[in-house]
This record gives C-alpha cells, sequence and structure tokens, in this order.
C-alpha cells in the first residue's frame, strides 16, 4: 500500500481505528522528512522521534473527530504539524527563531495553538501516571479508560471486596490530582 | 468514607451507569439546585476526560515506539551500532567473577508485594565492583567494534559488557516465536530499555529491547534484530491451549545460577498467591534466576512463567499462567503492531524429557542488564 493512493477517507478510517499496517506505511514514508528537517535545525534524533510522536498522536486523534477531513496529503499534514511543534520547542528553549530556516506554517494559528495546549495537558497527564506507580495507576486507567467495573478491577488487583477497591481508588485519584497540579515533565 | 470520597462514588457511578432511573433523575435534580455540587461535579468529570485522554496518547505512543523499532521504519540505530555476537571462547577465556548477593530482594512496587511473596530475582552488581572495574581505564577506553563496521555483519561484545555477562544473570527469558521475540518477567525488565541475551550452550549473546510490559501479569516482550532471529529455527515447544491441572507434572529450565538448570515439580494448586486466578502454584523448589523461566508440562507443553516462590513455605514457587499471557499476546498482534507466530504444529509426542531438554534449552537464555 502506498499513503498517497488511498482515497482519503479511507485513510482516515484506517487511521481512526490505528491500523498497524496503515500507520507503519505512514511511519515509515514520513518519519526520514521529520528526521532530516529537526536535524538540520539543531535538533536530535530522540527530538525528531519524540516531536513526529506527538504530531501522529494529533493526526490519529484528529481522526476521531467525526467531521474531519483531511485537506492535504497525510504526509504534508504530518510534516506540518512536526515542523510547527519543533518551531514551538526551539523558541521554548530559546534558540533564535530567526535561525530557523522554515517558514512557520501560519495557514490555522488557533487551531494549531490549541492542538498545543493539548499536547501539554496530555503529556503532563501521561507523565503524572507513571509517576504514580502501581497498582495505582493501572486502577485508574482499568477503570477510567478500560471502563472496567470496579468487580473486574477488585478481582484483578486481588482486593478481597470491590468496596476496598474503590477507597483505593479514590486515594490514587487524590494522589493523580496532586501530581497533575504541580506537574513538570 | 469522608463526603469528597461519597460524591466522587455519587460522580463515577453517574457517569459510568450505574444508576438506577430514580437515583438518576434524583442526581440530575441536584445538580440543577446545587450550584457547589454541580461545580465539583463538571471538574470531577473534565478531570477524567483528562485521564482519558492521557491514557490515550500513553497507548498511541507506545503503538508508535513499537512502529518505530520495527526493521526498516525509524533509525534502527541500536541494532545497526550495537548488536553483537560473541563467541563462547571469549567468555572461556575469562576468569569467573563470584559476587555474594542478597538472594531474597524485597520489590516495592508490585501490586502483590507482600513479604512471603518473593519474585525470583537476582540482584544487579553492586556499584562497587562496577566502580573498582572503573579504576582501570585501559579496560574502559578499549574500542567497542560496531556491528556496522565489523566484517560479515558480526561484532564483538566490549569489555564492559564482558564484565556484566559474567555476573549472575538477573533472570531468564525465552523464545517464544522465530521472527526474535522473548518473553521474560516485568520485575526483570522494568528498569531497562535494553537488555542482554546469553545463551553459552550455542556461544549466543546479543541485545534484545523491551517492546512491551504487563504490570498485571508481570511479563515482558523482548525483540531481538531481525538478522539474529534468522539464525533460529522454529521453536520447538507447544504452546498451552488449555488450563493447567491439578496434579500435572512440570519442569522448567532456567538461570538461578551461570549455567542452565533443571527443575522439575507437580502442580500442587490451580491458583496462585492469595488464590490469584492470573496464576498457579507449583511444588518445586526455585532460586533467583528463575524468573522468567519458562513452565513446561512432561509432555513438552509451555503452560507458565516461572514468577515467585514463597519464603514462609517450602518449595512452593509461583508461576503465571501462559493462558491469559497468549490472549495477551493475541490482542497486540491485532492492534498493536507486534507480529508473533505462535503456531502450534510442532510434533512433540513420544519424546522422552530428556529429548526435550536437549531441544528447548538452546531457546532458553540467560537476561543480563544492558
Amino acid at each position: 500500500m502506498h499513503v498517497e493512493t488511498e482515497t482519503d477517507q479511507t485513510i482516515v478510517l484506517l487511521i481512526r481505528r490505528r491500523d498497524p499496517a496503515t500507520l507503519t506505511t505512514i511511519y515509515k514514508e514520513v518519519y526520514p522528512m521529520v528526521l532530516k528537517h529537526i536535524i538540520s535545525n539543531s535538533g536530535s534524533k530522540e527530538d525528531a522521534q519524540d516531536i513526529f510522536q506527538d504530531a501522529f498522536y494529533l493526526l490519529i486523534k484528529k481522526s476521531q473527530d467525526e467531521n474531519f477531513i483531511l485537506t492535504s496529503q497525510v504526509s504534508t499534514f504530518l510534516v506540518g504539524i512536526s515542523k510547527n511543534l519543533w518551531l514551538k520547542k526551539l523558541t521554548q528553549k530559546k534558540i533564535d527563531p530567526d535561525s530557523y530556516i522554515s517558514e512557520f506554517d501560519e495557514s490555522d494559528d488557533t487551531e494549531f495553538e490549541e492542538d498545543a495546549k493539548h499536547l501539554t495537558m496530555v503529556r503532563r497527564m501521561n507523565f503524572a501516571l507513571s509517576s504514580l506507580g502501581e497498582p495505582c495507576k493501572s486502577i485508574l486507567i482499568q477503570f477510567y479508560h478500560m471502563r472496567q467495573t470496579m468487580q473486574e478491577i477488585a478481582a484483578m488487583f486481588h482486593y478481597t471486596n470491590p468496596e476496598n477497591a474503590k477507597n483505593q481508588k479514590y486515594k490514587c485519584l487524590q494522589r493523580l490530582k496532586k501530581l497533575v497540579l504541580k506537574g513538570h515533565e | 468514607m469522608n463526603s469528597d470520597q461519597a460524591n466522587m462514588e455519587l460522580f463515577d457511578a453517574y457517569l459510568f451507569g450505574e444508576m438506577s432511573a430514580e437515583e438518576k433523575s434524583a442526581f440530575e435534580n441536584r445538580l440543577k439546585g446545587d450550584e457547589a455540587f454541580a461545580k465539583e461535579f463538571y471538574a470531577h468529570k473534565d478531570f477524567l476526560k483528562k485521564i482519558d485522554e492521557g491514557s490515550e496518547y500513553a497507548a498511541v505512543r507506545s503503538q508508535l515506539r513499537l512502529i518505530h523499532h520495527q526493521p526498516g521504519v525509524g533509525e534502527n540505530s541500536f541494532f545497526k551500532s550495537r548488536s553483537f555476537y560473541m563467541s563462547l571462547a571469549a567468555v572461556a577465556g575469562i576468569a569467573l567473577l563470584v559476587t555474594v548477593f542478597n538472594p531474597f530482594i524485597k520489590e516495592g512496587n508490585s501490586s502483590v508485594a507482600d513479604e512471603d511473596y518473593q519474585f525470583l530475582k537476582n540482584e544487579e552488581p553492586a556499584a562497587a565492583t562496577e566502580s573498582n572495574y572503573a579504576m582501570d581505564s585501559t579496560v574502559m577506553t578499549e574500542p567497542f567494534e560496531s556491528y556496522e563496521n565489523s566484517d560479515e555483519g558480526v561484532g564483538y561484545i566490549s569489555n564492559q559488557y564482558l564484565k556484566k555477562i559474567i555476573e549472575p544473570p538477573l533472570g531468564t527469558a525465552f523464545m517464544i516465536s522465530d521472527d526474535g521475540y522473548f518473553l521474560t518477567s516485568k520485575h526483570l525488565t522494568e528498569s531497562y530499555t535494553q537488555l542482554i541475551l546469553q545463551n553459552k550452550e550455542t556461544s549466543r549473546t546479543f541485545e534484545a529491547l523491551v517492546v512491551y510490559e504487563d504490570s498485571l501479569l508481570d511479563f515482558a516482550i523482548l525483540k531481538c534484530h531481525p538478522d539474529i532471529a534468522d539464525d533460529f529455527s522454529a521453536v520447538p515447544y507447544r504452546f498451552a491451549t488449555n488450563k493447567v491441572d491439578l496434579g500435572k507434572e512440570v519442569f522448567t529450565l532456567g538461570y538461578p545460577k551461570n549455567d542452565i538448570v533443571f527443575t522439575k515439580g507437580s502442580v500442587s494448586s490451580e491458583t496462585g498467591y492469595k488464590s490469584d486466578t492470573n496464576s498457579f502454584e507449583v511444588s518445586m523448589p526455585a532460586n533467583p534466576g528463575n524468573s522468567g523461566a519458562p513452565l513446561f508440562s512432561s509432555d513438552g507443553e509451555l503452560i507458565g512463567i516461572v514468577n515467585a516462590n514463597n519464603n514462609r513455605k517450602q518449595s512452593v514457587t509461583y508461576v503465571i499462567n501462559y493462558f491469559p499471557i497468549a490472549v495477551t499476546l493475541e490482542n497486540l498482534s491485532k492492534t498493536d503492531s507486534l507480529h508473533v507466530d505462535l503456531s502450534n504444529n510442532k510434533k512433540l509426542k513420544n519424546k522422552t524429557q530428556i529429548q526435550l531438554i536437549k531441544e528447548f534449552r538452546s531457546y532458553i537464555f540467560e537476561v543480563h542488564q544492558h
């Protein structure tokens, strides 16, 4: 499969489903472009991987919106977001943005600002969840994300009854709130 | 239960559809009338959305990380620059260091971390021996020949690694598919992104990447470079398709020391520690280093991963059931770009235990820290 020969709507559906073959093909085609761009703009391989995967996450997230229409090729879209994310990071690091060779894509400034804000939030939440440790992290993810019932969770984590599991869940949630509040990555 | 917690339970019950129709309308009326209550509710709901999205982000990033490390996708620098083989001769030439270590290490971060439940992991080499080693600058500056630069794609292991692999292994790992996937215990891998696997019998030492960790079932998936995987023929053991039977004769091959050790026993309970249903109990001695080892039935089926023992009971070994792991592997193959071939057509009928061990042992590896 070649990414750009698929019709737009098919590809959006495959991305929404996080179809492994589709994601792999896109990754393989687009990542080298982002890598090249970031390496030639004072970034490292690790930066490229991080930025590209965040951009990819945004694409997947947008694809889940029923009204989302892909207005350009997937590669153009991903490279565009990656460039913007990298420019933002450079600015935050206070590396002179004038030395940056690419123009900032201003086509949809406010939408990008929202995306960037969303990314900051999910990264912070992800970091807080990881710092929470086990079993808290798994209890919260199983209940609030995987939508397991408290009975199932009590069985999974060897609680003698769902009440104990509920008490634990409450404590975990309080701890997570504190972590998110003081959260930095 | 304090009032904050009571409110939260109420919010969750409402949001996750656990209320009766009357409870629901009472709740909705209260939302309309009680401004402080409503404010608290919407703040809670908003926070839950963040947890949901943060978890989704974590799942997507972990899927992309797996894709990145597939051959020919990401930069693959890990495998190209640092993979290596090593001959047995190289190890044989070095005097074995004997390290004294505490066999029972407290593990604080597991959901089943009770005092009598002991993972069968060996301690990482002490920092003191590391620093002694670092004093020998000639050894430290020895050039590391990379995979890329060497002839025939065979790289050499650096002395730093040599030092590590003559330490007692952390535990055991075993191959599950000939495309280079291995299983081991998560409590062995959790502080590493890469590990070294070694099988002295076949003179193989190579790096493997930790590609998946499961806290609930305490297992991890490792992956080695495809070129290394190419050298293996199909995995000889069968994968269990039934639940374990009480009284079944079983055996394991693991690395409680620097050589492979055979231990046998029988299934003594169909549930594990505190009646955990994801694991079962085997009456069989097990030692630190046995963690991550495969447990086979006497007819050669893989039925579990050796996990822990009970330091208050004699010869009680806890084994994670292979069955829920197989389900996870299958789900991962569907959604997470992990293609593990678990074909189950091996003919093992009428083979003696000794024949089985001869076939199996080259697929079982020591796990060393990177």
